[in-house]
């Protein structure tokens, strides 16, 4: 009766052997350890497309298998990306700043050094003092953490205030969005301490890595963001598999049955909601070094529909579905928007997709959504059921 | 005999209107009860106060030999502690195996980490299989409930309510749409499952509540109109007036 | 004391435009149940349409005076369209509505970009708007912002009435309250969704001029005000254009409020006010002006 997980996840399987091949397939054609077919920047690119697929399979946990549709998850990502970044930008100052003091006649004091850690950080946003949230921010452990823990204290308390007071529906997306936009405009602010719209910058330099290749260090992440999605991937087919993804997706069907059946769906509901902030947290932070920059424009409420876009196209409710979606639609974007497709000459007017993909977009996401509500991976179940009625 | 639960004064108002008008009502620990009354006479809306959906104005509601009180408690920790409601229209899991909605109705922790980290035992598949057998759905357990008949259905509502093990079963119409033979099963059933239990039958038929014969409660307006067995309540003239005469 | 009353009169006009802003929202998410997040752009689509209707008619009066029906008309037949094309297909599906309509808000966003282009357009009121009532040094007034003011009385009148007092308005009370039910007694649903679907998003057009009139008119004017708009409807109380009124109000009022604490920082004054709205609805999930009973839940 008992079968193994992984026998009831034959999917899981399959997961597994795409990513590995896929990993190894970068590799191999990467400039620092195989044949240059493919650019560093394309490596990043395709490093934080997994990050974006880790972020998705958060989104199908909270709102494909438990019905929730927060749009606060980007937020949840740019936290995280936030918290790694403070780190990032401190070691390096402080390196360059240490550096260039090295050659003072008097020895510089350590106030002095943080002194002008502080000018080179905050001069932009005509400041030199640390905010009190810089406090930890020269070690990497404590703000390894933070990534953790901000998005995860944030997501408990706003789900805790939220599904106590029994928010549902839109009711809740409208109020996760608002989260989102206080938080966003919170940070856009040059006294949020975090250099308000100039965001973080200069987060692919790794500190102490100086001597290694950007070309490398690309692959490293790329792993890292591999290795990310693949526990993120397993870590969400367990807890969807057994007796919790049972009563999870009871609540999405049938919220008040499930409570009458003795369950307290606030407790499930807050677990799930700020389980995956924080692996949210973590995509961001595996994301944003290899971005290089984060500003606050990567939290407005806008970023947060996008990936709720990511999973119904790709189809909810699934996980390979979300993984699906915000990887097709992350590099078609990046294709579309890069310049890259080209231009349609209808006579009268030239279709510069540059302009138009945005519009091409919103129109197939209508689409799907009218047609094809679940989506790409609702698109797999129906060729699976044929070839099996065959 | 100390009632199981004990509803003493109890009022709620929508809008102005009085749905419940201080209405006491009292079940012991192994009976069967029908409570019946016409349309807008608060039937529905005292369930919803014993589970926990509806919190009255005024009133308590005490439970168990330990008296607690079910006002202070969530609908979770109320269904916990032993009330379970059969809907009327069939409420299952239906993209879900029987089997996972019987397993996630069986009296376990119901806390989310317990939940999480729970590993089936022998003897949880061994009380599924044997629920599952009782309602006759014995080879169908790994079948999608959403393509069970609507009887099934109904049947695996029951399995699922019998399988919390709750000490006061609260059912809404069970009849509704049944065959005269599924009538009689559900009458055996009901009958069956009072004699360990609680059991508060919703009802419109009086034909049907004639067969379980048991005590009847008859609501109006919001409070209780006649009490006794279904001879003594049919012949109260106030009962006719307002349940027959219309 | 004049500085209360400058900060109050402050108050009343940012509350006056929430209002405007929310009030189409208020019959298509307040009383319809939809939510449409394109409504921000069918503010947008009205500010546009005062701005070419500026390019044709050079005098500002007269082409206020047009502007206002014409982008009524405009917004009205966008938001038919949208409402036999999508919407009704996912009625009962509120978060996909949601979606899908987020959908051709991007959209429609992106082509106003491609058509206008980035950079802002302006809207220019008639001369007559442009002084203001000094009461004295502290206290004054733009007109624009009374015109304003002005606007969303005549509009919250207006809607009462339509919905209150006659037959379309009983028609969609109906509708809302039970489709089957009005079906049986001859109304026609459908048509019914479409009309007042059509009135919220007309509103949201004319709204949309009297915003460009003072802020500026980009292809972002409506997601700007989108999120506000929401917290609106929701603060007041779903289903009552007074609760959308007391939402706007007490959203003005607090935010002015607010930013007379920290002047500087108007970005600071919207963060503490979401964050003001979030803890507010813990205490009253269903608005200020809560529709109770069982007809109300779920």
């Amino acid at each position: 009766m008992k079968r193994s997980f992984i026998a009831n996840n034959p999917s899981v399987l399959i997961f597994i052997a795409c990513l590995g091949l896929f990993t190894l397939g970068v590799t191999l054609m990467s400039e620092a350890f195989g044949t240059a077919v493919i650019s560093t920047s394309f490596v990043k690119t395709l490093g934080k497309t997994l990050c974006l697929c880790l972020v998705a399979i958060a989104m199908d946990l909270v709102w494909g298998y438990c019905g929730i549709l927060s749009l606060g998850h980007f937020a949840f990502f740019g936290l995280g990306g936030y918290m790694i970044g403070m780190w990032l930008m401190y070691a390096r100052t402080e390196q360059i700043v240490v550096a260039s003091l090295a050659n003072a006649e008097i020895p510089p004091t350590a106030q002095e050094v943080t002194d002008a850690i502080g000018n080179q950080i905050f001069g932009v946003v005509g400041g030199s003092d640390f905010p009190a949230i810089w406090a930890f921010a020269d070690s990497l452990a404590i703000q390894l953490a933070l990534v953790v823990l901000v998005p995860g204290l944030l997501a408990l308390v706003f789900g805790w205030l939220a599904f106590r007071s029994r928010v549902t529906g839109v009711y809740l997306s409208i109020l996760t969005q608002a989260m989102t936009l206080a938080l966003s405009l919170y940070l856009f602010q040059n006294d949020s301490g975090l250099r308000g719209n100039n965001g973080l910058s200069g987060l692919q330099n790794i500190p102490g890595a100086e001597a290694i290749p950007q070309s490398e260090i690309s692959i490293y992440f790329f792993w890292a963001s591999a290795l990310a999605l693949l526990l993120g991937y397993l870590l969400a087919a367990w807890v969807v598999s057994g007796k919790f993804g049972s009563v999870v997706r009871g609540i999405r069907d049938d919220e008040a049955r499930v409570r009458f059946l003795g369950y307290s769906v606030e407790g499930y509901k807050l677990f799930v909601f700020t389980l995956t902030a924080v692996i949210a947290g973590i995509a961001g932070a595996l994301y944003y070094p290899q971005a290089g920059i984060i500003n606050p424009a990567e939290i407005a409420p806008i970023a947060s529909i996008y990936l709720a876009v990511w999973v119904a196209i790709g189809g909810r409710g699934r996980l390979y579905g979300a993984v699906i979606g915000a990887a097709t639609v992350s590099l078609l974007s990046s294709w579309f928007t890069g310049g890259q497709a080209p231009s349609i000459n209808l006579g009268f007017y030239t279709i510069d997709w540059v302009d138009w993909w945005l519009v091409l977009l919103g129109f197939s996401f209508v689409l799907v959504t009218l047609f094809a509500p679940k989506g790409i991976g609702g698109l797999f179940d129906y060729l699976v059921r044929k070839g099996d009625a065959k | 005999m100390s009632a199981l639960l004990e509803v003493s004064g109890v009022s709620v108002s929508f809008d102005g209107f009085k749905a419940i008008n201080n209405l006491s009502f009292q079940i012991g620990p192994a009976e069967l009860r029908a409570v019946i009354g016409p349309n807008g006479a608060g039937k529905t809306t005292f369930m919803d106060i014993v589970t926990g959906k509806t919190r009255p104005d005024e009133g308590s509601v005490l439970w168990g030999e330990k008296s607690q009180n079910l006002l202070k408690m969530s609908e979770a920790r109320i269904a916990q502690a032993g009330v379970g409601r059969k809907f009327q229209r069939p409420t299952v899991f239906e993209d879900q195996s029987v089997f996972d909605n019987l397993l996630m109705a069986l009296k376990n922790e119901r806390g989310p980490l317990e939940v999480l980290f729970y590993k089936r035992s022998r003897a949880d598949d061994a009380r599924v299989e044997a629920l599952a057998e009782e309602i006759g759905l014995a080879d169908q357990l790994h079948r999608t409930s959403g393509e069970l008949s609507h009887g099934q259905k109904q049947w695996l509502e029951i399995g699922m309510l019998l399988a919390q093990e709750p000490r006061l079963l609260l059912v809404d119409e069970p009849a509704a749409g049944m065959t005269l033979a599924e009538r009689e099963h559900t009458t055996d059933l009901l009958r069956e499952a009072a004699k360990t239990r609680a059991v508060v039958v919703v009802e419109h038929d009086m034909e049907f509540v004639r067969r379980l014969g048991c005590k009847v409660t008859v609501l109006h307006e919001g409070s209780v109109l006649a009490e006794g067995s279904i001879d003594h309540v049919t012949q109260d003239p106030q009962v006719i007036e307002v349940y027959l005469g219309r | 004391m004049n500085q209360a009353l400058d900060l109050g009169l402050d108050a009343l006009s940012l509350a006056s435009i929430y209002f405007l802003a929310a009030i189409g929202l208020a019959i298509t998410f307040g009383v319809m149940g939809v939510i449409n997040m394109a409504h921000g752009e069918f503010i947008m689509m009205g500010a546009y349409t005062g701005y070419v209707v500026q390019q044709v008619v050079p005098d500002y009066t007269l082409s206020i005076i047009i502007a206002l029906p014409l982008a009524f008309a405009v917004t009205f037949a966008a938001g038919v369209a949208m409402e036999r094309l999508v919407i009704r297909h996912l009625y009962h599906r509120p978060l996909e509505t949601l979606l899908a309509t987020f959908g051709i808000s991007v959209a429609l966003q992106q082509i106003a970009k491609n058509i206008f282009g980035t950079q802002a357009r302006p809207l220019t009121s008639p001369a007559w708007l442009d002084g203001a009532w000094v009461l004295n040094d502290v206290v004054s007034i733009s007109y624009i912002r009374i015109a304003i003011f002005v606007l969303a009385l005549i509009f919250l009148t207006l809607l009462l009435f339509v919905l209150n007092r006659t037959r379309l308005g009983l028609e969609v009370r109906a509708v809302t309250q039970n489709p089957r039910m009005a079906a049986s007694m001859g109304i026609n649903p459908d048509r019914i969704n479409m009309l007042t679907f059509g009135l919220g998003s007309g509103i949201a057009g004319i709204a949309g001029v009297a915003i460009g009139l003072f802020a500026k008119v980009t292809s972002e004017l409506g997601s700007d005000y989108i999120v506000q708009s929401f917290m609106t409807v929701v603060v007041g109380g779903v289903g009552n254009i007074w609760g959308t009124l007391a939402g706007a109000t007490l959203i003005g009022f607090l935010q002015k409020g607010i930013e007379f604490f920290n002047p500087s920082n108007t970005l600071a004054a919207q963060t503490y006010m979401i964050i003001f709205i979030i803890i507010f609805i813990q205490f009253r999930p269903r608005g200020i002006i809560a529709l109770k009973g069982r007809a109300a839940g779920d």
